[in-house]
């Protein structure tokens, strides 16, 4: 399989150029799209994973990082990660690096 | 109180100084807003990135008229690149067919508010100047037709105080708008010296109520009000009822009376005069917090000691005013906005005279025998 033919969310990821992570203070923190009317609540750990999505760490590297910086991660982390990764690549707020 | 939230969600900017129109009332000109010199435009894109930096979420631009600046189109492409969304308060005279269908292609505007001041000439022009009427409406238009969505907001004064059932035919029926907001002129800036000739009346301002009122019934939801008769008449008559210990559920302001309690300056917006001077609130600019130029709005947010004392204005209790005691309103009162009672006080942690209710009645005003709370 070629790097072109992987799934979206098996190669890097990048959050698209327009949203904003935005935190608003008390751990509390959204994801706006600017060209549409949505806003997501991030908790702490898609809010990590938000600010990783620079288009070097694919889904297994995003739930490293997520498991460094946070104590009792469910074993599970990476599916969720890769769960909310495909959501946000499904809506278009994310892109796979190559796209 | 620290700051509420890490760096402001919205700010408000003038981004000119200029108008082409002088009206009678306007809070801008002979105001701590009124500034010489406009910035040039590589100041407010560099600005504009520094809100990218501290994710702001939207601007409102103001001044001053500001399609007067001929960089408009640039500024929103610096908007649009700083991942912002923008809404425009505009007299709309200037605004053209092209620069409506730019701001639409932004993708990224709002709203324009154009004030419309009457359903006729003579009642708009009567403080806004001749021709400006049919100019607004023509900018209006070029809105429409280009898919910008439009807000209307009809300030009263003494011109206009009887055209009000005209105002809202025009703008409800024949223009089809969704809603229009009715505000009246205040003591700030150019109407200080035109108060007289602009302002109304306390019978006025009665009428204005009772006929807003009646608007209201007329077309249910279509008019708005944050300030001026309508929402004076809806305000005060739950004041009135719960001083006479009526039920007070669903008076605006009851739940928080008591206390300065008018707005939340400080909680989520902050502003920037032309000069480029931070300030907490258009409606302060004589409350200066740095300069965008030289200061990190995120920094002056966070640790501003004006902005954290402008916080606490709502632990201030009204009984601590002179004017106040004995005041049997003062339950429900929040002392409204800390601009308007600057201005007429010279102090922003005063309750605004103009909006005391026990005045009002004082001096013979009337409310609506049916004024909904």
């Amino acid at each position: 399989m070629t790097g072109a033919e992987k799934p979206p969310c098996e190669r890097p990821v990048s959050l698209a150029a327009r949203m904003i992570v935005r935190e608003e203070g008390d751990g509390y923190a959204i994801l706006v799209d600017p060209d549409g009317p949505r806003s997501w609540i991030l908790n702490p750990v898609s809010l990590l994973v938000c600010r990783r999505l620079d288009g070097t760490r694919r889904v297994p590297e995003l739930a490293d990082v997520a498991r460094a910086a946070f104590r009792d991660v469910p074993d599970d982390v990476e599916d969720d990660v890769r769960d909310f990764v495909g959501r946000l690549v499904e809506a278009g707020l994310a892109e796979p690096a190559g796209s | 109180m620290g700051a509420p939230m890490n760096t402001p969600r919205s700010v408000d900017i003038d981004v000119t100084g200029r108008c082409n129109l002088r009206c009678a009332y306007c809070y801008h000109f002979a105001s701590a807003a009124d500034t010489p010199d406009d910035l040039p435009t590589a100041v407010w894109l560099r600005f504009f990135a520094e809100l990218k930096r501290h994710a702001v979420l939207d601007v409102t631009l103001s001044g001053g008229e500001p399609f007067i600046r001929e960089d408009l189109p640039v500024l929103v492409e610096g908007i649009v690149a700083a991942n912002l969304r923008f809404s425009i308060l505009s007299n709309g005279t200037l605004v053209t067919p092209e620069l409506a269908r730019m701001l639409a292609a932004s993708g990224r505007c709002d709203h324009v508010q154009v004030s419309l001041d009457g359903g006729s000439a003579a009642a708009h022009d009567a403080c806004r100047g001749a021709g400006s009427f049919e100019r607004a409406l023509a900018g209006l238009q070029a809105l429409r037709a280009a898919g910008v969505p439009v807000a209307v907001r009809l300030t009263i004064h003494r011109g206009n105080v009887h055209d009000l059932e005209a105002a809202a035919r025009l703008l409800l029926e024949d223009l089809e708008l969704p809603s229009f907001g009715a505000n009246a002129a205040g003591y700030m800036g150019l109407c200080r010296g035109n108060a007289a000739a602009v302002m109304l009346t306390t019978d006025e301002r009665s009428a204005a109520m009772e006929t807003l009122l009646r608007l209201s019934d007329r077309y249910p939801g279509r008019i708005g009000a944050m300030a001026g008769p309508l929402a004076e008449a809806r305000l005060w008559a739950g004041m009135v009822a719960a001083a006479e210990g009526g039920a007070a559920d669903g008076v605006s302001g009851a739940p928080r009376g008591g206390r300065l309690n008018g707005c939340g300056v400080g909680g989520a917006k902050l502003a920037v005069r032309a000069d480029g001077v931070v300030t907490p609130c258009t409606q302060l600019p004589q409350i200066e917090l740095g300069h965008i130029a030289r200061d990190d709005l995120g920094e002056l947010w966070r640790t501003h000691p004006e902005l954290a004392r402008l916080r606490r204005r709502h632990t201030i209790a009204l009984t601590e005013f002179a004017e106040c005691a004995g005041c049997p309103y003062i339950a429900a009162c929040t002392g409204n906005c800390p601009g308007a009672g600057a201005v007429l006080t010279g102090d922003a942690y005063r309750p605004s005279p103009d909006a005391c209710l026990r005045r009002f009645l004082e001096d013979g005003g009337r409310l609506p025998q049916a004024a909904p709370a």
